[in-house]
């Protein structure tokens, strides 16, 4: 069943002279999007920084309005939704940000971020209440011993176990989809895996979707792959290749996913030795930048003359199987 | 620390061999705190292969950053450094152990002769200074006073990181990209021309391409200055195209050390073993990913006998009594487990 529809979606922010001066020119953060996530999957959008691919994720939570397009749940624009519905929906798509630090509050204690939402959700009416409650949450996400940890303040705990919290706290609403912002890439590589089991866990038990956002090309083939869903890549504001997860990462077609293939470590001595980037150019262009026809073109090691004047469209290669690049189109 | 100097041979009879940068002896830091006393690395002893690179690798809080830190003396305080750490110094022409040496003659070998960066250091830079500057400051920190001189080197060592020094030399620390700080950091490291270069999570906060670039411009300017460098990281497969040698850090100790074709093909800590099996793989069967279960210890009160014991598949009675010493078991492969013979990779965790 489809959860979410994006359509056409574009996300400017102005970029602005002075306090008081105009506006001097527009970062397209997210420029012409479509993407659908359906129910029980995983999705994982992959880019570097200035990609867009946070601003799509807080668009697709209810988080940022769209300069243009829409974005679609259960069919209804997200964004002209009558009050009741917009809380519903809010509660049903939830956004979990990329520091957990930052969400939780310094003075309270793991046990009061657990109980003050099961109190206002109706699940327990004092704290005393709320005890079985939170040890049981807090099992659930593999935060154990719970009596070690309930009393504890956010500066007292790990960075995965400020995630684990913070994941149980979402899930307390019952979400059907959560758009998880770099949930593992401050993690150690070795705890990535648990991290993304705990995930994948409450898709299979309660069907709970994923948008999973990530620089990081392994840890979103796995999430993605096991989630029963796609990887779609992101470069400055634009999806340049979509695809199943395994395909994707195999056998790249977009030469930026190509880059992200080959810069992507792997427990392999004689690739890890002679693998070297073909990139023309190691720094992305700021995201104001204007770039007449591909925006990789000026990155790309095989730019040819008509990528520098006209951006290519996003094709169907094959099915599932979408890629932005001149090399795909035939003439 | 004259305490700690009690516990091991006067310094006249240690002697450094050739081919060793850096050896560190029973090297310990303390913590004492109200809950007990934290050993946040616990006797190690190191030696740090000259013009290699090596990488040390361990999940946060097994004690990486603190190892290297303590190698230089730089422990946050209240951390007390116990052992010693040899290193034979061309300035003061002799070998010294670092962790004695007087305040005056200790700032003179930091960023000298070993220099540290350390993680997230790209936010070190001051905001308020062009990139220019800091170089001029460093070098006159050290008494290098010629400008001229000083920016010449600088743009040296920007292009080699692969900056461009006319941009970068004026710009201020906010308007390069993270990455870019980080390589500005880098040559900024180089400028006195140390021999040994600490590198702590460099690549942490970066994009993947970011990384991916990076590690490559270490391994060129490694392969033109053959100088000593540490790589201290949580991501084993990131450093394999870099690194000569790794030490396996688990609880506070190295569990594992050796070429690193070795540590990847052949480990013998069943640790070494799980981190392999943990990493989620670009590409093949994702069905072959197994995780450790259990978590790392703290640093009051671990385990005891082997630390690595209550997550281990292969631990028997004697690893919960005995704690393991580090033993060669050939071609300068250290571990330390009773039951190296008996670790395969395919079978742990299966």
């Amino acid at each position: 069943m489809e959860l979410i529809r994006v359509e056409n979606l574009r996300i400017y922010f102005p970029l602005k002279k002075s306090i008081l001066g105009g506006v001097r020119g527009w970062v397209r953060a997210v420029d012409g999007v479509d993407l659908v996530i359906g129910s029980r999957t995983a999705v994982s959008i992959v880019g570097e920084s200035g990609s867009g691919k946070t601003t799509l994720g807080k668009a697709v939570a209810g988080l940022v309005r769209p300069t243009s397009g829409r974005v679609l749940w259960r069919g209804r624009d997200v964004y002209s939704l009558p009050k009741e519905e917009y809380a519903l929906f809010r509660r049903r798509v939830q956004y979990m940000p990329q520091d957990p630090y930052s969400a939780f509050n310094p003075s309270k204690t793991v046990f009061d971020h657990l109980c003050i939402p099961l109190m206002r959700w109706g699940k327990a009416s004092n704290r005393l209440e709320c005890v079985d409650a939170v040890a049981k949450i807090l099992e659930s996400v593999k935060v154990t011993p719970p009596e070690e940890y309930m009393f504890r303040y956010p500066h007292q705990l790990s960075g995965g176990e400020r995630q684990r919290i913070l994941f149980a706290r979402i899930m307390m609403v019952e979400p059907e989809l959560v758009v998880t912002d770099e949930p593992v890439s401050a993690i150690d590589v070795a705890l990535r895996v648990d991290q993304m089991n705990l995930m994948l866990d409450f898709l299979e038990r309660l069907g709970v979707s994923y948008l999973f956002i990530s620089h990081e090309l392994a840890s979103a083939r796995y999430m993605a792959e096991r989630g029963g869903g796609f990887i779609a890549v992101m470069y400055l504001g634009r999806i340049v290749e979509q695809g199943p997860p395994r395909q994707l990462v195999e056998n790249p077609l977009h030469p930026y996913t190509e880059a992200l293939v080959d810069a992507t470590p792997e427990l392999d001595l004689e690739r890890a030795r002679s693998k070297r980037l073909r990139l023309r150019s190691v720094d992305v262009p700021k995201p104001y930048e204007e770039i007449k026809g591909c925006r990789f073109s000026n990155r790309c090691p095989d730019a040819m003359p008509r990528c520098f004047e006209e951006e290519p469209p996003l094709i169907e290669v094959s099915s599932g199987r979408l890629v932005r690049c001149w090399k795909f189109v035939k003439r | 620390m004259v305490t700690a100097a009690r516990a091991v041979a006067p310094l006249e009879s240690l002697e450094l061999p050739r081919g060793v940068a850096l050896r560190a002896l029973s090297l310990s830091v303390v913590y004492r705190m109200p809950r007990g006393v934290a050993r946040v690395v616990d006797r190690v002893d190191f030696d740090l292969v000259e013009g290699a690179v090596t990488a040390i690798v361990g999940e946060s809080g097994s004690g990486k950053t603190m190892l290297a830190s303590a190698l230089l003396k730089l422990v946050p305080y209240p951390g007390r450094v116990e052992g010693r750490v040899l290193y034979r110094s061309e300035l003061l022409g002799r070998v010294v152990d670092v962790l004695s040496l007087p305040k005056e003659q200790l700032k003179r070998i930091r960023w000298r002769e070993i220099a540290m960066v350390f993680q997230g250091a790209q936010n070190s830079f001051n905001p308020t200074m062009k990139i220019a500057e800091h170089f001029i400051d460093t070098a006159e920190a050290h008494g290098w006073r010629d400008r001229r001189a000083v920016l010449e080197r600088a743009r040296k060592l920007l292009e080699m990181v692969m900056l461009d020094p006319d941009r970068v030399l004026e710009s201020y620390p906010h308007q390069l990209s993270g990455g870019m700080k980080q390589r500005a950091l880098i040559a900024l490291s180089l400028l006195l021309d140390p021999k040994v270069l600490i590198l702590d999570e460099p690549t942490s906060a970066l994009d993947t391409v970011s990384q991916k670039v990076l590690v490559d411009l270490l391994k060129d300017i490694h392969a033109r200055l053959r100088n000593t460098m540490v790589f201290i990281t949580h991501d084993l497969p990131l450093i394999l195209g870099l690194a000569h040698y790794a030490a396996i850090m688990y609880a506070f100790k190295i569990v594992e050390y050796g070429p690193i074709e070795e540590i990847v093909r052949n480990p013998r800590h069943p640790y070494t073993a799980g981190l392999l099996k943990s990493v989620p793989p670009l590409r093949g069967d994702l069905r072959r990913v197994r995780t450790i279960p259990g978590t790392h210890p703290d640093p009051i009160n671990p385990p005891r006998g082997c630390r690595f014991h209550p997550r281990c598949p292969l631990a028997t009675e004697v690893c919960r009594r005995v704690e393991p010493k580090l033993i060669d078991v050939g071609g300068r492969h250290l571990v330390a487990c009773h039951r190296w013979e008996e670790v395969e990779v395919d079978k742990l965790w299966s």
